[in-house]
This record gives structure tokens, sequence and C-alpha cells, in this order.
């Protein structure tokens, strides 16, 4: 915890969670036993040892509502714990400012922080005070410790040591490794106590009220987690009674209420590391309350609470609602604009994915809100300043995609192509967009494509963004990695192996009988997208609007583009009639070359095909120019992410073929290196 | 008047009143059997219960917000609305799932209880308190947030044993309901 925003996020998510839960504890005050009661509190006790960042939302979007102040409050100061764009993430729930404080936020979280230390520092006196005084008590009296003696044996208790100590007004468990049993000297001590703080001992009440204590000193400045460890405590005290009153019947039940009411009007300091029989009038008139109500709860009674304490975990524990509220991030006005501001710090995209699908948005749909949840952090203040610039009613709106996309088709979405992970978790892709046509008039080159556009039927033009989505640890988030380029050609030809779309990589090798090489391009796409209709770029894909900042890669395709350049062979001599190739992708290294039989094929056979054996083939008639090229006509077929076929084969086997003829036999083995 | 004389008729009512709360006829937006309609029903079956089984007295307060919120839900739902969205009605929608599990669970228990003290051990108040247990795990496991949906396998599975669940709830309380109906007939004679 870094600075007073986080604390602020992270006190406030335990109070919602503690709210909820006192509603619920009202609700079944009279129904569920003080076990369920007490017990209940572990969730917040969880709670609060859990940071924020684990799961952001409890019942309300609070570390939202701290971020959108915290821009507001830091906005023209300059602290050194915490700024406008740095967002708040708490990783750990204990105070740890880093440097000197500079800004009136910084001063008020080192005023927390030294705050938490002297409350701890304040216990260990006042508990080392106490020990210091029961040194000088006196051991009990014979007649008391064999009293005491006789309880444990009866209810199957064990002692410890136990101490009379003057001045003392009630009975009290001290210390938890070493404890002490304190009884007041001046006054007689029943049995029934005796045995309540027997079971204090029993049950380790007394370190439970250490626990407590420490989780108090961290939220010392939240009056409202005071007085929800304040009922804690008064539980703790209401179970141990429940325990007593299940060892003793009748008549003696009504003894001990006469007992606690005795004690009604005494006042009650609590102590760490201690538990006691009184605490406070107040909360000894609601446990005599609890009192006349006791019952044995019924045995089965216990299957219901675990039940519902399991049902209460998930939200107070994992959080609730989806935390990108308004996840399609379109603002109109200045307020909400902050708000989705704040929603970009605090919600990264997550996955490679969802930085990418979440950033291409930004660009197609000039959302500046998009590319600011997928944009490195730093580049926040710039992306704000750019969108309150060009700010024309739309809070969100930003040209970032630069003219080349000023007549972009939109209903074209983007495509990803030949992605590649590193080893250290970027992911870089060619990200493709579609456009009608480019502006005119803007460059020569531009023009000249608009021509090409005109000049063909059905032509679309088209833009590529290298960019690259890195692990950051504020989640993924993308950047241009190169320069744009920028081509045209007719729809259906997009996914050709001419279509200007870079390949991924490229084998290549010289035999006798000529050269093969083989060209890989492929395409990703994110499972966020409602239609796509095949995976060209001459589809049409209907995205979502909101944002996605988990999505995954659902499936992709390969293309592969095997050549075999025939006249290439060292002594240049040309099949007479045709020539043709099989290529087979092997998997793995253990996948053997098992090419169909060496029939002939015959010099007049042409044309392509693939096979369900695993190959593909193609031939052509040789036309009688000094060389040429076959060329696949395979493709790819769709893959699903989480298929076992690997992305990249690990080897090509390449069969050419002269003159109807097998040639020869080339493999091609994919290396890291292997560029286009 | 005995006991029986109260116990058939309000055992009647809490089965019709499951009938509702289980089942649903839609007829476009409207559902004909209003989850509220049923938790009516059974918290005007626990008013005469109350005499016999003080406990049920502590149904009255979870069961009503119960009702109000599934007449909510009922009202929205003709407008082709849901009870969702913001925390604070997801909150809402927790704490009434927490109730719902406790009121089914001590109603069950309560219906058991009655049953063992009438001398119907073996035939009625084991399988109900069966039942109330079998409830209570499925509802909660339903409660917890797992993505069920995503397995078909796992949707078939869930829906064979809600099915299995309702049949069962209709045929112990049946099965109570007769019991007591031959106690009055015997006690007439």
């Amino acid at each position: 915890m870094s600075n007073i925003y986080e604390y602020l996020a992270q006190t406030l998510s335990v109070s919602a969670a503690a709210l909820f839960l006192l509603i619920l504890k009202r609700c079944f005050a009279d129904k569920l036993s003080p076990r369920w009661q007490y017990g209940v509190w572990s969730l917040l006790a969880l709670r609060i040892l859990l940071p924020i960042d684990v799961s952001r939302n409890i019942l309300l979007p609070i570390p939202l509502w701290i971020e959108s102040f915290k821009s507001a409050a830091e906005a023209g100061i300059d602290s050194a714990w915490s700024g406008v764009y740095r967002p708040i993430s708490l990783r750990h729930i204990l105070p740890a400012p880093d440097g000197l404080p500079q800004s009136l936020s910084d001063w008020l979280f080192l005023v927390y922080a030294i705050g938490v230390m002297a409350m701890l520092i304040s216990y260990a006196v006042r508990y080392g005070m106490l020990r210091n005084r029961l040194r000088r008590g006196r051991p009990l009296s014979p007649h008391t410790a064999a009293r005491m003696e006789t309880l444990c044996e009866v209810y199957g208790l064990k002692a410890c040591r136990a101490v009379e100590v003057r001045g003392l007004k009630t009975a009290f468990v001290c210390g938890w490794l070493r404890p002490v049993l304190v009884l007041p000297e001046d006054t007689p001590v029943e049995d029934k106590i005796l045995l309540h703080e027997l079971l204090h001992l029993h049950y380790h009440d007394a370190a439970q009220n250490l626990f407590w204590c420490i989780l108090r000193a961290l939220h010392w400045c939240n009056p409202f987690l005071h007085f929800v460890f304040d009922r804690i405590g008064n539980d703790l005290e209401s179970l141990c009674d429940q325990r007593v009153l299940e060892r003793l019947d009748g008549e003696e039940r009504r003894a001990y209420g006469a007992i606690l009411l005795s004690m009604a009007s005494e006042k009650y300091a609590r102590m760490p590391a201690t538990s006691s029989i009184s605490n406070g009038g107040r909360n000894v008139a609601r446990r005599i309350e609890a009192i006349v109500r006791f019952k044995q709860f019924p045995r089965g009674m216990a299957l219901v609470s675990v039940c519902m304490t399991l049902v209460l975990a998930f939200p107070i524990l994992a959080g609730t609602q989806d935390p990108m509220e308004g996840r399609d991030l379109t603002p109109d006005n200045p307020a909400a604009f902050a708000r989705s501001m704040a929603m970009t710090r605090l919600n990264r995209c997550t996955t490679a994915a969802g930085a990418l699908d979440t950033w291409a948005k930004g660009i197609l749909w000039e959302n500046g809100l998009f590319l600011a949840a997928a944009s490195p952090i730093e580049r926040q203040e710039a992306l704000e300043a750019q969108m309150r610039e060009q700010n024309n009613g739309a809070y969100g709106f930003l040209i970032d995609s630069g003219s080349e996309l000023s007549m972009a088709d939109t209903t074209g979405g983007y495509w990803l192509f030949n992605l590649e992970e590193h080893p250290d978790g970027r992911v870089s892709a060619l990200l493709a967009f579609r456009v009608i046509r480019f502006p005119d008039g803007v460059s020569p080159e531009m023009d000249r494509l608009n021509a090409e556009i005109d000049s063909r039927p059905l032509s679309v033009g088209y833009v590529l963004f290298c960019v690259e989505a890195a692990p950051t640890p504020d989640g993924y988030a993308v950047t241009e990695i190169g320069e744009r380029s920028l081509h045209a050609a007719p729809q259906e030809e997009l996914s050709y192996e001419n279509s200007g779309i870079p390949m991924l990589f490229t084998l290549e090798e010289t035999g006798e009988t000529g050269r093969v090489r083989v060209d890989v391009r492929t395409v990703h796409w994110v499972d966020d997208d409602i239609r796509r209709a095949n995976v060209g770029l001459d589809s049409n894909v209907t995205f979502p609007v909101p944002m996605v900042p988990d999505a995954d890669f659902s499936g992709h395709q390969v293309w592969t583009y095997a050549k075999y350049f025939y006249g290439e062979n060292p002594d240049g001599a040309l099949p007479e009639q045709s020539a043709g190739l099989q290529i087979i992708r092997l998997d793995s290294p253990e996948d053997s070359v098992d090419f169909p039989p060496p029939v002939e094929i015959g010099p007049e056979a042409w044309g392509s095909s693939s096979s369900s054996s695993g190959y593909a083939s193609a031939f052509v008639r040789v036309s009688g120019d000094p060389y040429g090229c076959v060329m696949s006509g395979s493709g790819s077929g769709d893959r699903n992410s989480g298929s076992e076929w690997p992305l990249i084969p690990h080897r090509y086997a390449i069969r050419v073929f002269r003159d109807g003829k097998a040639a020869e036999d080339f493999l091609l083995e994919y290396k890291e290196d292997a560029d286009a | 008047m005995r006991e029986s004389a109260v116990i058939r008729p309000a055992v009647g009512r809490i089965l019709w009143g499951y009938v509702f709360i289980y089942l649903d006829i839609n007829l476009g937006r409207l559902n004909i059997l209003p989850d509220a309609l049923g938790y009516l029903l059974i918290l005007q079956a626990l008013a005469s219960l109350k005499e016999i089984r003080p406990s049920a007295g502590l149904l009255k307060t979870p069961g009503t917000v119960i009702a109000v919120w599934e007449a909510g839900r009922w009202i929205l739902s003709l407008a082709g609305a849901e009870l969702d969205g913001p925390a604070l009605l997801q909150a809402a929608g927790y704490l009434i799932g927490v109730l719902s599990l406790y009121f089914h669970f001590q109603l069950l228990g309560d219906l058991a209880g009655i049953a063992a003290e009438h001398g119907y051990e073996q035939s009625v108040a084991g399988p109900l308190r069966r039942l109330r247990n079998t409830r209570t795990v499925l509802m909660t496991l339903l409660l917890l947030p797992f993505p069920w949906q995503e397995s078909e396998g796992l949707i078939l599975l869930i829906l064979g044993i809600l099915l299995f669940l309702i049949l069962w709830t209709f045929l112990a309380l049946g099965a109570m309901r007769r019991a007591f109906a031959e106690e009055d007939e015997n006690g007439d004679k």
C-alpha cells in the first residue's frame, strides 16, 4: 500500500463487506447460532487480508470511485507517492511509503502509516504493563485452585497458570502462548465465571482477540470499522456464553444470566491478547437477551450455516459485478469522461488478445478511451490531452488512426496477421484494416493506390500496422513498432499469395532438380467477434461494442504457399510437359514422411488437390519459359485454438515431379529465425 | 382443535406454494405461476403452523422479504426487464439467495420436526430431512458463480437433478399431507 488513495480503497471496500455482513447478521440474529454469528466474521478477516487488486469490486465499485476522486484531487499537485495517471494498485495491505512526502496526500498517508505503528506499539506497551502487573499477582488460594481443578475435570478442559490480583473487578485470560488466568483478589469468583474463562482459554480466544486488534490497527482511522471490531469482540463473548450454557442446565443457566446482569454497569477497556467475561454494560444487556433466547440449535443447522457462508464468500472475497461498468466507454459529459478515464486505468487488458482487440477497436472507431485502456500507462496523459483537444461533444473521440484510415470500412473489422509469441511474453502481429479508398491528394502513394482501386472492380485498400502487445505490471499494452504500409487489391484476392501482406516466414532449399520454397502466413481471430463469415479480408466482421480486456484468441488459419522453381536446377534443363509438387506438413519431430506411393502421375496431369491423407499437391503444364513455379492450392483449414495441431509445423516434406515422375524429395525444417 | 386438522391444510398450502415456486408457465412474458404467490401461500401456512411449532414463526420475515423480491422480479419481467445490474441490486440478490437457502432449509426442517413428533419419523420426517439437505447442497452449488453453462453435459445433469428434486419435494410433501389426512380421519372416527 503506497498512498492514501490505496488505503481509502481498501478500507472502504472492507467497510462495504462489513456493512453487508452486519445487515445479514441482523436478519439472522435470532435464527442462527452464535457460532455462525461469530464464524461469519472470518469472511471479513479474509477480506481485510486480501488486497483489493485480488477482487476489485466488493459489492460497490469503490476502487473506481477512489480512482476518479484521486484524478481530481491530484490534478495540479505533485505527489511523490501518487499521481493522476498512476492507477491505484494494491498488492499488499501493509503501508509502505517509498521516499519523502511532497504533497498533502503524501503527508496524510504518512500520518496513517505512523498511526498504524503507534497503535501496534501502544498495544505492545499496554500488554507489557499488564503482564508486569500480573507478575505481582498471588497464586490462587487452595480453595479456588481446587474449584478450578474440579471444573477442568468435569468439563474436560485444561487449566493454565492462574493468579489473583488486587484491584481488579473481573476475571480474564491474558496472553496466548503463555496464558494466565487472572482473578480479582478482593472479589470471590463464581464457578460459572471460571468456566467462562476456561472456555476462552480452551478455544484460544485471546489469540483471536490479538488477531482482531492487529486488523483494527490497520484500519485505525476508520470509525465504522472500530464499531465493527467491537461487535466482533461482543460476538466472541456471546459465543463463549453459548458454550457455557451448553454445559449448564436449567437453574444454572438462569444463575449465569444473573451473574452477567451484575456486571451490566461495569466499564470495559479492551486490551489486546486478552478475553474477559465483562465487555461493557450495553453489550452485557445484549448477551442477556441472547441467553433468554438460548436454545440448543439442532445439529442439522451446521449444514445450512456452512452453505450460507460459502455463498457469501464469493461476493465478499471475489467481488461482484463486472468491473467494466459501461464498457462501451462513450461518455457524453466531463464527469463521465473522467470516470471513464479512471476505468481505463483500473481495468487494464489482462491478455494479449484483449489488448490487441481493444486497441484495434480504438483505432477503428476513433475511440481514445479504448486506446487508453490498451496503451501503456505512460501514454494516458497524452491521450487524455488529445481527447480534450479534439472533443466535439463526444468526449472519447480521438483520431489517432492517421489520415490513411479516414475512410476505414468499419464493417470490415480488423485482422491479425503473422502473430508471433516471443519468449519474454511479447506478442507481435500485423494489424490490418480495410479502407474503402484513401483520401485524395494527401500523398502520391495514396493517389496511386486510389487509381488501382478505381481501375479494378471490387478493389479495396488496406493499411497494415506493425504492433506489439507487451506484458507490463499494469497488464498488456500495445504499441506500434514499425511503419504502416498501404496496399490495394481486389477483395477476393486479399488472401492470395501475392496480396502484398507479408509472410510470417519463408523456407527455401535448392536441390538437383530445382529450388523449392515455402511461404507461410497466419491469421488469428479473437473470441469476441459476433460474426465472422470467413477469415479472409473479403469478409465482414461484427464486433460487440464493449471492451473485452480478457479476450482470448479463439482460432487461427495458416496459409501455406509452396513453390517449385523447376528451371533453377544446375543444368538448367526444363521438364518437357509438366512439373508438380506434393507437400506434407510434419507437426512433430516424430512424424515420419509418408508420401503416397510414387506412381507415375503422367505427363499430362495438372491441377491441384488436397488429400485427406495429409498432403497437398499441385501440377502445372510447362509453358516453355526458362523457369516456372508451382504453388500449392491448399491454403489452410480453420483450426481452433486448443487444437492439438501446432500453429507452425516442425518440418515440411516436399516431393517434386518432372513430366509426371517423382524427381526429388526435400525436407525443410522450421527454425525460429526463419523470417520472411 | 386437533393438530392434524391444522397441519394437513397447512402442508397442502406449502405443497401448492412449491408448485408456484418450482414451476413456471409462461404466456409470452407473463408467468402465470409467479414465485411470489408461492411464498405467500407458504407464509399463510406458517402462520397456522406457528402454534404447533414456534420456530416456524422465525420464517415470517425472511419469507416476506423473498416474496417481495420475487414480486418485484415478476413485475419487471412483464416489462421485459430484470432485477440485475447495479451493484446494490447484485448485493441484494446475494442476500436473497442466502435468505432463501435458510428459509427452505428451516421450513423443511420444521415440517420434518412436526412429522417426527407425530410418529412419522421413518415415512415422512427422514425423507424430508434428506430432501432438505440435498436441496440445500444443490442450491448452494448453483448459487456459486461457477461457469456451469459452459458444459452441455453439466447443464443436462443439473437439469436432471433439479427435476428429480422437484418431484421428490412434491412426493415428500404429498406423503406428509396423506399421513396427516389419515390421522385426521382416524381422529374423526
